[in-house]
């Protein structure tokens, strides 16, 4: 029994060394893909450089975005729950948005993702609350509530971005496609940070999540307050959610298609889903965001156009199965 | 005589509860001594579950007191309530797929830290837990694969890894076959013996009930009606005015508790006719 178990957890510790070294390889997709050695080169350092912040970049919102999946599927036990589709993703976009607008940006860069948080928290509460009915939410109400509410603070969005000047309108519209490109080193590591703790604060929360798996009274039952973790959790995954869009845009779908290729893989207990989650997450973002520039060289497609394209066809596929199929 | 002093594990006094408008339990009194194996009997919607829930803490009353050691149940913390008392539901509710070992292992959640792994004497009341749910072999097995029964062991599983004071099933074989169903009293059964775990259930089956619990709770419409040994409570009168069917009861000679059966109406074909339109 103890060899079974063991073994589990080297089958998720290779999972997690496959990502990372995928995200490693990620350094490499790009111009000069063909002669790899080549980044080395004294005249390429400044490549380098840059590729080196995306790829991190890349790595910290693919994790971040994959995490806020696996809580948001767990605690409103929705497999189809993910920031971009609740309308968090959105929710945190125009938070940012207004923070610039409001010059925040003369207090200081710190503020964009807590703005972003502020406005996902916000956008979390009104979709919870429009989507439950006397018997509680069903998949779909939350879906269609989130959708709505993604709709509506997108348009507001958008209407920020008309009123902004034309030479700053094409690197928003960019991050509002989602972009890793990386415009403020001290940004990303100020959220790398933040983000890093809340994913270990998260991970302490494995058992907590376990025993959400019985449904609030059970999860009083074996000694957890339902209410207490609820909170907690949802606003660490919102955090996460919302810190990286913050930085890199509106992308969609790593949430749900890390999160379930994950429990796939290990199965549904936290405590191993919560890291392999996080790291295909990174590796699938990052390889997104390679092959976006490959694809079609020298044209960039925006990293979160190809997320979409991907994660749209897997969501549909979800919405037409069976809730108990999707989960076991 | 020092018994009457000194508290007792449960003591509903003028207990009244119900969900928003509907009140379940009127003016309940009742006692729960410790080391008792009880069953909570009545018809549909008597209030047999609505009762085990608070027992559980899961409500609070809406008038009265139910006290647990004498505090009341719902001011417990929910860690220390749940060191005390495990509750077993009817049917497995679990949200995603979970191996047996993990989802027994579960149980351990009051006893650890949130951020600890389970420690060696943690593993060690799985194991037990398993084992005496003749679960050992299956415990690697993914949980939503096992049969009925199977799944029901290992709810009550969960619950023996908790190491309560007090264990609350509710309808512990009402998705049960013959067989499945007289294995899990027995197991419950050997618990309470062995352990002097106190025994709480609801339950449906009459015979059931009076072939393996001490002490039965008739309830009726919130009401508590009757409360004693088997042989107290399954009086044939009483039993078919609750129910609204008329019964007899017999001993059974082999362990001497009674058994209900229910007496087939003379004339019932027109009765069945209206009950087809």
């Amino acid at each position: 029994m103890a060899a079974k178990g063991s073994r589990d957890i080297l089958k998720a510790v290779g999972i997690a060394i496959t990502c990372l070294i995928l995200v490693g390889c990620g350094l490499f997709l790009g111009d000069g893909w063909q002669r790899p050695w080549s980044l080395w080169d004294p005249d390429r350092a400044g490549i380098l450089e840059i590729r080196l912040w995306r790829v991190g970049l890349g790595a910290v919102a693919g994790a971040s975005l994959a995490l806020a999946g696996v809580v948001l599927q767990t605690i409103l036990r929705n497999p189809l729950a993910e920031p971009y589709v609740l309308g968090l993703s959105s929710g945190a976009g125009l938070g940012t948005a207004l923070c610039i607008v409001l010059g925040g940006l003369s207090i200081g860069l710190f503020l964009l993702p807590v703005a972003g948080f502020v406005g996902a928290t916000i956008s979390l509460v009104i979709v919870y609350r429009l989507a439950r009915t006397a018997r509680g939410t069903t998949p779909h109400t939350l879906i269609l509530a989130g959708v709505v509410w993604g709709a509506m603070t997108g348009s507001l969005l958008m209407f920020l971005v008309s009123q902004s000047s034309a030479e700053g309108l094409q690197a928003i519209l960019w991050w509002l496609l989602g972009d890793l490109q990386v415009y403020s080193t001290s940004l990303v590591l100020w959220v790398t940070a933040m983000n890093s703790l809340a994913a270990i604060w998260l991970w302490g929360q494995s058992r907590s999540l376990n025993a959400m798996l019985l449904g609030d009274d059970g999860a009083a039952h074996v000694g957890i307050s339902p209410e207490r973790t609820k909170v907690l959790v949802l606003g660490l995954a919102t955090l996460l959610a919302a810190a990286s869009v913050s930085v890199c845009g509106i992308i969609a779908f790593v949430g749900l298609i890390a999160p379930h290729t994950a429990r796939a893989l290990v199965g549904a207990n936290h405590r191993r889903l919560l890291p392999v989650a996080a790291c295909i997450g990174a590796a699938f973002l990052v390889w997104a965001d390679g092959l976006g520039r490959l694809l079609m060289f020298p044209v960039e497609i925006p990293v979160g156009v190809l997320t979409a394209l991907v994660g749209g066809p897997f969501f549909l596929i979800l919405l037409r199965k069976r809730q108990r199929e999707i989960w076991r | 005589m020092t018994e009457n002093r000194t508290t007792p594990l449960y003591e509903g006094v003028a207990l009244h509860a119900g969900y928003r408008e509907t009140p379940v339990l009127h003016a309940f009194e009742f006692r729960i001594e410790r080391g008792e194996h009880l069953a909570l009997i009545g018809p549909n919607g008597a209030g047999k579950t609505t009762l085990l829930r608070l027992l559980a803490g899961d409500m609070t009353p809406s008038a009265g007191a139910l006290n647990l050691s004498g505090r009341p149940v719902h001011h417990w913390p929910v860690r220390e309530r749940a060191r005390k008392i495990a509750y077993v539901p009817p049917v497995l509710d679990l949200l995603a797929d979970l191996t047996v070992y993990e989802y027994v292992g579960l149980g351990r959640t009051p006893h650890v830290k949130e951020w600890q792994p389970l420690r060696a004497q943690d593993h060690q009341a799985v194991h037990a837990a398993l084992d005496q749910m003749s679960l050992a072999a299956l415990a690697q097995r993914s949980i939503h694969a096992l049969s009925e029964g199977e799944k029901h062991r290992a709810m009550i599983a969960l619950a023996l890894a908790q190491e309560p004071e007090i264990l609350l099933l509710d309808e512990p074989t009402a998705h049960l076959d013959i067989k499945q169903a007289w294995h899990t009293m027995e197991l419950i059964d050997e618990l309470h013996t062995r352990t002097g775990m106190t025994l709480v259930l609801t339950m449906h089956d009459l015979n059931l009930a009076a072939s393996f619990c001490s002490r039965l709770i008739l309830i009726d419409n919130g009401r508590l009606v009757a409360s004693g040994a088997p042989a107290k409570v399954l009086v044939s009168d009483q039993i078919s005015r609750v129910y609204g069917y008329p019964v007899d009861v017999v001993v059974q000679p082999q362990d001497g508790r009674p058994r209900v059966f229910p007496i087939r109406r003379a004339g019932n074909k027109s009765t069945r006719r209206r009950g087809l339109n």
